[in-house]
């Protein structure tokens, strides 16, 4: 049934995963206040239902979702509203935007009523949205919005891969939490009443893999055979198979978490260019959220905590935190020892697609899985110099593009070039900046270019709405001053009748 | 009496058969591009570029008498499409010139007086009599009608602030 295929291109950075892969989860401190960003994740922002003043509980809506693409959002704290205003966010540009700041007293919690895997698949649906949960592995897409396409999907599959350096928070959560990932799973399962769930993780966490095959093992019920070990695979991927729950081992390479990525790994399937991973019965979700869908449904907890790895050799013990979303970036910092002295750079996700931080005052989200603090030996120094045309990019690039191409178009401000040669295609992983000698900026210049696109067509957009717009006036005042000349013509002839009686 | 009559009638009527001949022979084929053009400009005839409506602007810019870049509302994106048109190098000015401004009515100033939303192409003008008025951010092409209009000069145009939601990387520095 399965067929595997290696990715395309992809890289072998150092994982630098030991700095923190030892340390269990710990439970972060509560913050004295959190600041809740009120856009965090894909699609509209939520609209605040509280106002400076209000007392909330932990867990209570203080967001509703802004529209079909959107999310709810809970207070991560007990307390009260401070203010809802403008303050820094975890974003590349470095701007303020809206959020909503609760001074902290106590922790006391609201829980959402209980549900079990009894519940049909629309309450279950509906309890993804009212619990708030979105994708936990970056792009922080709602997760409601995605099983709506239930009927559409033949497989579930488990994004555990964490091919992101440097970070060890879903390698902790399987070694920890095994059990609730996989009653996460079977509340998938309920919805979306899948074929098959495979579970994809790299071969690179040993440990978890352990503690993954004994949970299954149990779940299976026959703890003699244990999990049969069902055919020795290409390339190393092994593959357990436990009634309707596998587990398949992948080679480690960046960037095997991509989404379409590892479906390719998994089945061998290319999702076709421009379209979901739904268009062809795939649904495939990031092993956090699929702990945190436990949490809604079994619990009645809303999405107001995540795993988090805070590492880098500027921090003194790094380590893996338990934090309530909300809580600023400097005082994780602190907890993990960081040296102020020593951090030259701040990445808020991975080294890889995280983005740098002007500032440690930005809150955690719920996307952001890593809090780098970085020293000056792990930062790149090199100056970039003209492109030699080597084509190491064009072998990197998991998506088969051709980045010195798209970059040389979108040096000359061709766009459309870039678009020839794949832009719209680029998940922006950077592989190809890793390898390329001459250290050219290439992910920047792709992020550049796709910004300008982007520009182009809200402007395209605008303009015809305003062209309509000002259709309908124009259409408007005709008909006024026909009518007027109309009214006018029929006075005049009133007038002449009275006058002219005969 | 009858003779004139019958004259005019028959003048007008060989008059009107010639014209009617002529306008087939002598035909002028008006240039359909100018067409084209026109459909691809904002068509709210704003005047930001000195013609009178966007039909002359058209017609200005195909036979050459202004330059694609002359429509403010249309920015930088309708003067690439334009200059693609009708395959003309394009001078772009500098970003940040053509950044899209919106007008904004101080509220402390205002009287009420629509006239602004009288002059408005695209109605991006709210409010009824001695009420204060609004602008509508999605629907204003910075045309400035509404600034030469205000008997207050309580409207000034001012560029889109830059958001999170709006912003976009810049182009990198290096080689």
């Amino acid at each position: 049934m399965f067929s595997f295929a290696k990715i395309k291109g992809g890289i072998h950075p150092d994982e630098n995963k030991h700095l923190s892969n030892h340390k269990p989860i710990a439970k972060a401190l509560l913050p004295d206040h959190v600041i809740i960003p009120l856009s965090q994740h894909l699609g509209a922002p939520a609209n605040p239902i509280v106002k400076v003043g209000d007392s909330v509980k932990t867990g209570q809506v203080i967001a509703e979702a802004g529209g079909f693409v959107s999310a709810y959002i809970h207070s991560s704290v007990s307390g009260e509203v401070k203010d809802i205003g403008e303050y820094p966010v975890p974003h590349a540009s470095g701007l303020k935007n809206l959020c909503i700041k609760i001074k902290r007293h106590g922790d006391e919690w609201h829980y959402l009523p209980r549900l079990s895997l009894e519940s049909s698949a629309d309450i279950l649906i509906e309890r993804l949205r009212e619990a708030g949960l979105t994708g936990m592995g970056g792009a922080s897409f709602p997760s409601n919005i995605k099983y709506l396409a239930k009927d559409k999907i033949h497989t579930l599959i488990v994004n555990a891969a964490e091919c992101e350096p440097y970070i060890t928070a879903d390698d902790m959560l399987m070694r920890e939490r095994a059990e609730q990932i996989i009653s996460g799973i079977k509340i998938a399962q309920k919805i979306l009443k899948p074929k098959s769930v495979i579970i994809g993780v790299e071969d690179n966490k040993t440990e978890a893999i352990k503690i993954l095959k004994k949970a299954l093992a149990k779940e299976n019920g026959d703890k003699s055979s244990g999990i049969r070990r069902v055919w020795p695979l290409a390339n190393s991927t092994t593959f357990y198979e436990n009634l309707q729950i596998s587990l398949a081992v992948v080679p480690t390479k960046y960037p095997t978490g991509g989404e379409k990525q590892l479906i390719q790994v998994l089945t061998g399937v290319e999702v076709p260019s421009g379209e979901l991973p739904s268009s062809v019965g795939f649904l495939c979700q990031n092993i956090a959220t699929v702990a945190a869908i436990s949490d809604a449904v079994l619990e009645g907890m809303p999405l107001v905590k995540r795993i988090v790895t805070v590492t880098g050799r500027a921090v003194n013990s790094p380590g893996n935190f338990e934090a309530r979303l909300g809580t600023p970036l400097s005082e994780l910092l602190d907890q993990a020892g960081a040296d102020q002295d020593k951090v030259s750079r701040l990445i808020a996700g991975g080294p890889m697609m995280g983005q740098v931080m002007k500032t440690t005052d930005v809150p955690l989200v719920k996307g952001c899985g890593g809090i780098l603090a970085l020293n000056e030996q792990e930062i790149p120094q090199a100056e970039s110099s003209p492109c030699v045309k080597c084509g190491k990019c064009v072998n990197a690039c998991p998506m088969g593009l051709v980045p010195l191409e798209m970059a040389r178009h979108t040096k000359y401000k061709d766009y459309d070039g870039a678009v020839d040669f794949g832009l719209t295609d680029c998940i922006l992983c950077g592989s190809c900046a890793y390898v390329c000698p001459s250290h050219l900026p290439l992910v920047q210049y792709f992020q550049f270019a796709k910004g300008e696109l982007k520009k182009q067509s809200d402007q395209d957009r605008r303009l015809d709405y305003t062209r309509q717009l000002s259709e309908v006036k124009r259409a408007r005042l005709k008909k006024e001053a026909d009518a007027k000349a109309a009214a006018k013509a029929a006075k005049a002839k009133k007038r002449k009748r009275t006058t002219n009686p005969a | 009496m009858v003779a004139p009559i019958v004259v005019l009638y028959l003048m007008g009527l060989i008059l009107g058969f010639l014209l009617a001949y002529a306008a087939k022979v002598f035909k002028v084929e008006s240039n359909p591009i100018v067409k084209e053009v026109e459909e691809m400009l904002p068509n709210t005839h704003c005047g930001q570029c000195g013609f009178a409506g966007c039909g002359a602007a058209a017609e200005a810019i195909v036979d050459g008498k202004a330059d694609p870049t002359c429509c403010p509302p249309g920015g930088n994106g309708l003067a690439v499409k334009l200059a693609e048109k009708l395959g003309i190098s394009l001078q772009l000015g500098d970003d940040a010139e053509n950044i899209p401004a919106f007008a904004i009515i101080n509220s402390d100033l205002c009287t009420g007086c629509t006239r602004c939303s009288k002059v408005c192409p695209t109605d991006a003008i709210v409010g009824a009599n001695k009420q204060i008025h609004g602008v509508i951010r999605k629907a204003c092409t910075g045309c400035t009608a509404c600034e030469t209009a205000c008997p207050e000069d309580c409207i000034t145009m001012q560029p889109d602030p830059t958001t999170v939601a709006t912003w976009t990387w810049p182009q990198p520095s290096a080689a």
